[in-house]
């Protein structure tokens, strides 16, 4: 099932199905990386992405520095594609397992000179997941076998709408609005070993996720020299439906981040960024939570490449070490990702980013996980 | 570099969307990383019907596809009934251009297709009887009723009788009849106004025994043969069953073309016992009455009908096995005819095999039709079912259950194993 737009735009109350009984906890979710809340995949584009996300808070193309996208001076549209392919780790055994992401839509508007608008919607926690397990239970006199799958379909949408303002040659300020709004599928299906006396079962579920944040940011730029771009996110109430019920009341983490980049050497961008969430404010949406904090650091660079499509090409590479937010336990997911990618204009109107992300991640119990990542951006200037 | 532009953007894409297939499922760092297992099963047995009894009649007249002829005195005396309701009045003779009208008969016989015998049982006797019935003077009168047709077989109405050995029980029988009996009917001389033959046909024999003929529901419907000459060149008239009445509903007539005729059957069962199959054939009719918090509010997985059998030894076959199934009853509340009801048999579920001289308790497995029950009203949706065995209408095998009035340790239960729903989702 490949994720797609429309699910960006979901009403912030979704759907219910059957009844009120209450709402338990799962534990974990099958793989290290997307426990608890889901997977962040950063909200970075392709070009950051590939450069470690180093240049995050400075490019107009991630939506976490409203300030950056007074950069753009064209308007632009742009679409981006992340199937990631993982391999979990677990006991001196692997299993392989795959996910599609469409993590990042951007629609950008410049306004007279001195404005730029964008509406931006990116993915905040990935909850796609799946497990198979095997299950026994004795009911009476009778021993009962089952194989369990225990499916996941969704995801925290960030919708933001910005605005950013040139105030001088060096300088420029942003805002943004930022809308909440996700939907999670669960699907438990039991498949007894006995079916002439069981009957496939198959339960489902379904959670609403609401909230909101504003964010601010700055960026200076100093031509052939550098650039500092700097955010900060503040957020608002995070809630879980279940229908038009309130389940779970929480806050939106907050984030605050800076990227620093070298200009200096002609066609090269060297940039470095470091960042924090405070994912621990989500924490009230469940009691259960292992919530872990801890900086994101990125180092990247970009060289100008040889002539492609009407303009130079980009070659990108980069690292990122950082932990993910959440775990089944007190252990914290560490990982570190190393990328590498190309920027290929396509004319002056469009441009295609192309990379590929090899993470490495470490958690409890002997766990690991490694994973590939194919990122592409589609971006064109209408 | 321009014609490339265009290939490497699809290029791309393709790629990008023939990456995005999906495989989700991972379950090697279970249960350690994987969520916890929903609430355990739970499992409840207990008294869930509220109202059962077993109806006699079934098939409904007419819908055969087996007659049976059975002579085991005290258990069964079953006999067929056939209307030949269009007789011809011309013949076609040799080198004449026009059809002749039928002044004379040579032979006339009945021919039925065999569908189960027994070629080492003994010799029988068919007796071919006129179970017409003259409503002259008496008023209208349902001349498919058993009583009403039972009062025609009497000694002086006998019309036809041939005698058959166990080897010539094979493909069919030829039944012959009387062709002065025949003929009148054809020229109506008695002035009756009735141009058709009604036949009711009886078997006897020295010892029990039973067969069977195809009806017209099978396909093989009885054939009168009708030899105006012993000239064996000239054309036999052929005429198939059929029925003109009732005039009014010609669905009803066709089925009433050939049917059966109980003339006598095993004993009634005794009070809260419900009996299926037998002859003529009893179904079970059953409604439930299952707790909305189970039924709605959970997921059931498995439910078992448990009925315990009731021992009948007297039963006809009664070391014979065969089945009992049970079945989804289609009709709605609007329906509150029970035979009615159980004419509307819907899918059948799983069936259990059985002798009609044991006694065990009998699971049925019908969670098919309790799922169907979920979110229904059962003022609108009743929740019933049907028992039918497998002969039903082709032998006198019949099973005997213990009913809702019967004492606690036998009666019919339902078992229910189901997950409370519980609506798992939050990390």
């Amino acid at each position: 099932m490949i994720r797609t737009a429309r699910r960006l735009w979901r009403p912030l109350i979704a759907a219910l199905t059957l009844t009120a009984s209450a709402v338990t906890a799962l534990g974990a979710q099958g793989t290290l990386s997307t426990q608890g809340l889901g997977f962040p995949p950063g909200q970075l584009s392709t070009k950051a992405a590939t450069m470690g996300g180093a240049i995050g808070e400075a490019d107009p193309l991630s939506p976490l520095n409203p300030a950056a996208i007074s950069l753009l001076t064209a308007s632009v549209i742009m679409m981006q594609a992340e199937p990631e392919f993982r391999l979990l780790t677990f006991g001196g055994a692997s299993q392989a397992t795959s996910v599609s992401r469409f993590p990042l839509f951007i629609g950008a508007l410049p306004i007279r000179s001195k404005w730029v608008v964008m509406a931006s919607a990116s993915t905040l926690f990935d909850r796609t997941w799946g497990t198979t397990a095997r299950d026994t239970q004795v009911v009476g006199t009778d021993t009962i076998g089952a194989t369990v799958a225990q499916l996941s379909d969704g995801s925290i949408e960030d919708v933001r709408l910005a605005a950013a303002y040139t105030v001088n040659s060096w300088l420029r300020l942003g805002v943004g609005g930022h809308a909440y709004s996700g939907r999670d599928v669960l699907r438990t299906i039991r498949n007894f070993d006995d079916t002439l006396r069981f009957a496939l079962d198959t339960s489902r579920s379904t959670l609403g996720f609401g909230g909101g944040a504003v964010s601010l940011g700055a960026e200076a730029l100093w031509p052939k020299v550098a650039a500092v771009g700097l955010s900060y996110r503040r957020g608002g109430p995070l809630r879980t439906y279940q229908g038009n019920d309130v389940v779970r009341t929480s806050s939106a983490p907050d984030h605050v981040g800076v990227s620093l980049l070298y200009l200096g050497i002609e066609g090269t961008t060297l940039a470095v960024r470091l960042a924090r969430d405070d994912w621990s404010r989500s924490a009230g949406l469940s009691p259960t939570l292992a919530v872990h904090e801890g900086l994101d650091l990125g180092l990247g660079a970009d060289v100008r490449g040889p002539k492609f499509g009407g303009g130079s090409m980009g070659l990108r590479a980069g690292a990122r070490w950082r932990t993910l937010p959440f775990s089944n336990g007190p252990t914290a997911v560490r990982e570190q990702t190393y990328s590498t990618g190309l920027g290929l204009p396509l004319g002056p109107r469009a441009e295609v980013s192309v990379g590929g992300l090899r993470a490495f991640r470490s958690g409890p119990a002997g766990a690991s996980e490694s994973a590939w990542t194919i990122s592409t951006g589609f971006l064109v200037r209408p | 570099m321009r014609r490339i532009r265009p290939l490497l953007v699809a290029v791309v894409a393709c790629g990008t969307i023939a990456a995005c297939e999906e495989q989700l499922e991972s379950g090697v760092a279970c249960p350690s990383l994987c969520p916890q297992q929903a609430a355990g099963m739970k499992d409840t047995t207990f008294d869930a019907v509220e109202y059962d009894t077993a109806i006699a009649g079934y098939p409904p007249t007419g819908a055969e596809t087996e007659l049976l002829f059975a002579d085991r005195p005290g258990v069964l005396d079953a006999r067929v009934i056939v209307r030949f309701d269009t007789l011809p009045a011309f013949f076609k003779h040799t080198n004449f251009p026009d059809d002749s009208a039928i002044t004379s008969i040579d032979s006339v016989i009945v021919r039925l297709r065999i569908s189960r015998s027994d070629t080492l049982g003994p010799s029988v006797t068919i007796d071919a009887y006129d179970v017409d019935i003259d409503t002259t003077g008496i008023g209208p009168v349902d001349d498919t009723t058993r009583a009403a047709l039972l009062a025609q077989f009497t000694p002086d109405r006998v019309v036809g009788s041939r005698t058959f050995t166990a080897l010539e029980l094979g493909d069919s029988i030829a039944v012959p009849i009387d062709p002065s009996f025949v003929l009148d009917r054809i020229l109506d001389s008695s002035g009756t106004g009735r141009r058709r033959l009604r036949l009711g046909f009886k078997m006897s024999a020295s010892q029990p025994a039973e067969f069977a003929v195809h009806a017209s529901n099978a396909g093989y419907p009885p054939v009168l043969f009708i030899r105006q000459t012993g000239d064996s060149t000239i054309q036999t008239n052929i005429d198939f069953a059929y029925s003109s009445t009732p005039a009014t509903d010609r669905a009803v007539a066709a089925e009433v073309a050939d049917f059966q005729l109980i003339a006598a059957g095993p004993p009634p069962p005794p009070p809260n016992v419900l009996r299926v199959g037998g002859a003529p054939a009893n179904r079970v009719y059953l409604r439930f009455n299952v707790p909305s918090a189970i039924l709605d509010s959970s997921d059931v997985v498995r439910a078992s009908l448990l009925l315990t059998q009731r021992p009948n030894p007297g039963s006809p076959s009664a070391s014979d096995t065969d089945y009992v199934t049970p079945f989804e009853i289609v009709s709605g509340a609007a329906v509150t005819d029970i035979r009615r009801a159980l004419v509307f048999l819907g899918f059948s579920m799983d069936s259990i095999s059985l002798a009609p001289g044991d006694s065990a308790v009998r699971s049925f497995e019908v969670i098919d039709v309790v799922r169907r029950w979920r979110g229904t009203s059962p003022t609108r949706t009743p929740r019933s079912l049907a028992l039918r065995a497998n002969r039903e209408g082709r032998s006198a095998w019949q099973a005997d259950f213990f009913g809702r009035g019967a004492p606690p340790a036998v009666r019919p239960q339902l078992r229910l194993t189901y997950i409370p729903q519980s609506r798992a989702g939050l990390p």
